[in-house]
């Protein structure tokens, strides 16, 4: 089997998990079989049964129905606050790299001092005195994940810059926007490609986290975070269901997310391609 | 004929270390100019700021001093319209032909989007037809133009990359050794293209180098730079025949056979 079968193969699994993911929290409302904040206190902690595939939690909700709604406000916070930080990476990035002098050494000063913030903490204050609604958590989420995009792709900007075909560009009397549109930015793209997917898996993990410490997505929303981190802790001995379930959702997502990155890089580089199909 | 470029007392420095406190002098007082329709071949060893000139030429960097004046007008002080112009009509030629084509873009879009951005052609089929015509006197096959930089060939993207700064219909072609990276029949090809693009169209060239035989094959006027001076300059047989400065001597003097024509010599390899 040829490499490049391999990766068609993986490329497809990848996709077919994300879509089903996708399709399931847009399907929600019409598959899951209950409401997902519907209570139940006569049927606590119900395992595994016909009524409910995966049983019910402390408060008598049923956990399918929970994770099928519980995708939705995760993976919506996470492509939103990355494609965010990733527009004000980019800016400034781009914006550092290509000019150069002051203006790179005022962007890489202040990012310099993000980069110093813990990002947890500062993430927790922020949402603390914000408020914890869904604005503020993907401000918090931008402002502790934009200076990787900026840092990455000040770097790369700043290696484009110097190559022969840019300055051949200018000799051209092409003007700024055009090179940086039309040459900088296509030529850096993998690798931006690449941490837009890597940072859409971390960032629902990190929404995960503030979930967990009560700062995140607030119940009664269902969320995959939230559900691991409330009562299921305290039942997992009887009920393991509920921690495996949705923990089993967060690993397929991020792992599905970083693959894509991974063959997305090896698919979007032209001249690697060329070099194995030699 | 009139000097189409001419460069006046051109300096350039290059400041570095600690406080910027050490100072190179890259070019250093250089003055030459260009006759329309000629040759002017600059010969000098690596870091003796050849390109550094060149740079300063296609308006990548500025002169610490001095004035590049382009049909008598020194091209620092061009406005905005008029530095469009000025990029169109003198053209650079880089030593290594991938590089200089955009790898993210096909062949065909780095040729379109020359014209593009100086408005040539009415529509895309008109700038094709020009391509087209253009490939055919660079003599390169059609069938390149869907092919990325890095799946050509040296000598077909270096006749690519000529052929984009043709579309653009330029006096001046500033050529940093061109065909230094391609293996020597390419090299008397590509040499022959460009002389004949010369007395077809009345180009004039700047010819960078290092390489002595296609210097004075090529060359009606030569200029020698030793570590950012110029320190002889004149007619090709004057220069290559009687050279006064030391330098010169010691540059053409393992060369002595360049009387003979050396590029068909070359092409019967």
């Amino acid at each position: 089997m040829t490499l490049r079968r391999k990766q068609n193969i993986k490329l497809a699994v990848v996709c077919t998990i994300l879509l089903l993911i996708v399709l399931m929290t847009v399907l929600a409302p019409w598959l899951a079989p209950y409401s997902p904040t519907q209570i139940d206190m006569g049927n606590r902690l119900a395992d595994p049964c016909w009524a409910h595939p995966l049983g019910t939690d402390a408060l008598g909700r049923d956990v399918l129905s929970r994770i099928i709604f519980g995708g939705r406000a995760s993976l919506l916070l996470a492509v939103a606050a990355t494609c965010c930080s990733m527009g004000v990476g980019l800016v400034a990035g781009v914006a550092a790299g290509y000019c150069e002098g002051a203006v790179d050494a005022v962007i890489t000063g202040v990012s310099n001092i993000f980069q110093g913030l813990p990002g947890m903490v500062m993430m927790i204050a922020l949402v603390g005195i914000l408020g914890s609604n869904t604005r503020s958590i993907v401000l918090a989420l931008v402002m502790t994940s934009w200076v990787g995009f900026s840092r990455l792709v000040r770097g790369e900007v700043l290696k484009v810059k110097n190559e022969m075909y840019i300055e051949g560009m200018r000799c051209l009397g092409a003007g700024h926007l055009r090179i940086i549109l039309r040459h900088v930015l296509p030529n850096i793209r993998t690798n931006i490609i690449i941490l837009f997917t890597t940072r859409v898996g971390r960032v629902v993990l990190s929404v995960a986290g503030l979930s967990y410490l009560g700062l995140g997505i607030q119940p009664p929303t269902p969320d995959w975070g939230e559900m691991i981190s409330g009562s299921a802790r305290r039942y997992f001995r009887s009920a393991p269901h509920l921690l495996w379930a949705p923990g089993l959702c967060i690993i397929l997502l991020t792992m599905s997310i970083n693959i894509l990155g991974d063959l997305l890089r090896d698919r979007l580089d032209v001249k690697q391609d060329s070099v194995k199909e030699l | 004929m009139p000097d189409v470029l001419e460069l006046r007392d051109v300096c350039r420095d290059f400041s570095h270390g600690v406080f910027r406190a050490r100072t190179v002098h890259a070019v250093d007082h250089v003055s030459f100019s260009l006759e329309r329709g000629k040759t002017f071949g600059l010969v000098g060893n690596s870091g003796c700021g050849k390109t550094t000139l060149s740079r300063m030429i296609t308006r990548l960097i500025r002169p610490t001093s001095g004035q590049i004046l382009f049909e008598g007008e020194d091209i620092a002080a061009l406005g905005r319209g008029a530095g469009k112009a000025y990029h169109r009509r003198v053209q650079m030629i880089f030593q290594n032909p991938e590089a200089s084509l955009d790898p993210t873009m096909k062949v065909r879009d780095s040729l379109l989007e020359a014209m593009e951005i100086h408005s040539l052609g009415e529509n895309r089929e008109a700038r094709m037809e020009k391509i087209q015509r253009t490939l055919k006197q660079v003599g390169v096959p059609e069938h390149l133009l869907s092919r990325y930089p890095h799946q050509v060939s040296g000598g077909e993207g270096q006749r690519l990359v000529i052929c984009r700064a043709l579309l653009l219909e330029p006096e001046v072609l500033l050529l940093d050794e061109p065909t230094s990276m391609l293996d020597v029949s390419v090299q008397a090809h590509i040499m022959n293209i460009l002389r004949d693009l010369q007395r077809e169209l009345g180009l004039t060239y700047l010819y960078i180098t290092h390489d002595i035989e296609l210097l004075g094959w090529i060359s009606h006027a030569i200029g020698v730079m030793q570590r950012g001076k110029l320190v002889e300059t004149g007619s090709r047989d004057q220069v290559m025949e009687a050279p006064r400065h030391p330098y010169t001597k010691e540059l053409f003097h393992s060369y002595s056979h360049w009387e003979q024509p050396p590029v068909s010599k070359r092409r019967s390899l």
